[in-house]
C-alpha cells in the first residue's frame, strides 16, 4: 500500500497516535512529585507511564510491519523536530491543573473515540495494539470525568473557572487532533482507517458537545468558536512548503447538536509543524539519546 | 479530605483483606486513587474502598487483568535493575580509562534507603 510519493501511509498514522501518546506522556510526567496530592501524583505518573508505553506498542508494530528502518528508541527519542507529528495540544506546557485535567479530558475523549474506530481496522496487528490500549483508557477516560465532574459541579466557583478557562485554551487545538493525514484516503479505501479524521471530529465535538452542555460548560465552546485559527510557525516546526497560515475548524452548534465548520488549510501538527513549545520539550526529552545513540541500559 | 480504607484480593477466590488507606474528595474519586496507589505493582486482581463508619465494600469494575498495567511495567520491579554494580563498575572503568570522574560524591556507607517514592 503506497501513496503516491513511494510511502506506506500506515506510517503516518502509526506515527500520529504513537507521537501524541510520547508527547502528552511526557507532559503529564512532569507533573510527578508536583500533583495536588500524592494519590493523585500516582495516578497520573501511571497515565503517563501509560501512555508513553502505548507509543512504544506503536513504534514497535511500525518497525514490525516494515514501514520503518528505525527501532522504537530511534523514533522516540533520535527524530529530528519537524519528524514529530503530534497534534500542537499535546505538547502545550501544563500550566494549571485546570488546564491539565480539561486537556486531559478532551485528549482522552478523542483518544476513546479514534481507537473505538481503529479496533475494527483491516490491519490486524494495529486493531491488537488498539484493544490493548483501550484497556488502559478506559481507567484515563474515568480519570478525566471524575475531575470533570468536581471541578465543573463542586462547591467551588473557582475551580470552575479556571477548568473553563482550561477548556476554552485546549480546545480549537483539540480539533486539530482529527487534521486529516497523509494518504488518509487510500487507507479507509483499504479499510486501515474505517473512518475518516473528519468524521470522527464529528463524533467527538457531539460527545464533548453533550458533556459540556450537561455542565452547563457550553459557552467554552462558543467562546473558542470566535477566536481560534491561528497558529505560530517556529523554527521548531518549518517544514517543506514554508510558512503558510495553518487553521482548523471551529464548533458551532447546529440544528440541536455540536458541529463543525470550516476545513483545515496548510498544515499543522500532522504534518511537523509545532508550536514554540515544542523545542524545549524535545531538547529535554531527547538530550540523553543526542548525547550518547544507542546507548542502551 | 475524608480518609477511605482500601482492600484488595491477590487471587479471585480470595477474601477482600485491608491493604492501606488513602485520602480522596469522595467515593468516585477514592475508586480511582485506590487502584495505582495500592495496586500499580500487580498486588491484585479485585479492589475495593470503604469509608468511615461504612458497613459494606464499594468494589471497583476494573479486570484483574487492568491492575498493574497490561503492557510492560518491568521497570517498576527490582528485578528489572539486577546487575547495576556491574554496570556501575563498567562506567566508572570506561570513565578511568578516559580520564574523567562523577563529581558529586557517593552517599556515606550505611546511609539508610531513600525515602522517594518509587514510580
Amino acid at each position: 500500500m503506497n501513496r503516491s510519493d513511494g510511502e506506506d501511509p500506515r506510517l503516518a498514522l502509526v506515527l500520529a497516535l504513537a507521537d501524541d501518546e510520547l508527547i502528552l506522556g511526557h507532559r503529564h510526567s512532569e507533573w510527578t512529585g508536583w500533583a495536588p496530592h500524592i494519590e493523585e501524583d500516582l495516578a497520573f505518573s501511571s497515565i503517563a507511564q501509560d501512555e508513553i508505553a502505548h507509543a512504544r506498542l506503536l513504534y514497535r508494530l511500525a518497525r514490525e510491519a516494515g514501514l520503518t528502518d528505525r527501532d522504537e528508541d530511534a523514533l522516540a527519542l533520535g527524530r529530528e523536530p519537524h519528524e514529530y507529528t503530534n497534534a500542537v495540544l499535546c505538547e502545550r506546557p501544563n500550566g494549571e491543573w485546570a488546564y491539565t485535567v480539561a486537556r486531559q479530558y478532551l485528549y482522552d475523549t478523542a483518544d476513546a473515540v479514534r481507537l473505538e474506530s481503529l479496533a475494527g481496522s483491516s490491519w490486524r496487528e494495529l486493531a491488537d495494539a488498539v484493544k490493548v490500549m483501550q484497556l488502559e483508557e478506559k481507567y484515563h477516560l474515568d480519570h478525566a470525568r471524575v475531575w470533570f465532574e468536581r471541578l465543573t459541579g463542586g462547591p467551588s466557583l473557582t475551580a470552575r473557572e479556571k477548568f473553563a478557562e482550561g477548556l476554552a485554551r485546549a480546545i480549537g487545538e483539540a480539533i486539530e487532533l482529527f487534521e486529516p493525514l497523509a494518504g488518509e484516503a487510500l487507507l479507509i479505501a483499504e479499510g486501515v482507517m474505517e473512518r475518516s479524521n473528519e468524521e470522527l471530529l464529528l463524533d467527538w465535538l457531539a460527545r464533548v458537545g453533550e458533556e459540556l452542555e450537561a455542565a452547563s460548560m457550553d459557552y467554552v465552546l462558543e467562546r473558542h468558536a470566535a477566536g481560534v485559527g491561528e497558529m505560530v510557525p517556529t523554527s521548531s516546526g518549518d517544514i517543506a512548503g514554508g510558512a503558510e497560515e495553518f487553521s482548523a475548524p471551529v464548533a458551532v452548534r447546529r440544528g440541536g447538536r455540536w458541529v463543525h465548520e470550516g476545513g483545515f488549510t496548510g498544515s499543522g501538527g500532522r504534518r511537523g509543524r509545532h508550536s514554540e513549545d515544542f523545542l524545549p520539550l524535545w531538547e529535554e526529552m531527547t538530550a540523553l539519546y543526542r548525547s550518547h545513540p544507542g546507548a542502551r541500559w | 479530605m475524608p480518609i477511605w480504607d482500601v482492600f484488595g484480593k491477590r487471587k479471585p477466590d480470595d477474601e477482600f483483606e485491608w491493604v492501606g488507606s488513602i485520602k480522596a474528595s469522595d467515593l468516585e474519586m477514592a475508586l480511582v486513587l485506590a487502584r495505582e496507589t495500592h495496586f500499580r505493582h500487580k498486588e491484585g486482581v479485585a479492589y475495593a474502598v470503604r469509608g468511615h463508619g461504612e458497613q459494606g465494600l464499594h468494589v471497583a469494575s476494573y479486570g484483574g487483568d487492568e491492575l498493574g498495567g497490561v503492557t510492560d511495567r518491568s521497570y517498576r520491579r527490582q528485578e528489572a535493575y539486577v546487575g547495576v554494580g556491574r554496570k556501575h563498575r563498567k562506567v566508572s572503568q570506561l570513565l578511568a580509562e578516559r580520564g574523567l570522574t562523577i563529581d558529586r560524591p557517593r552517599p556515606p556507607v550505611g546511609r539508610s534507603a531513600a525515602t522517594s517514592r518509587s514510580g
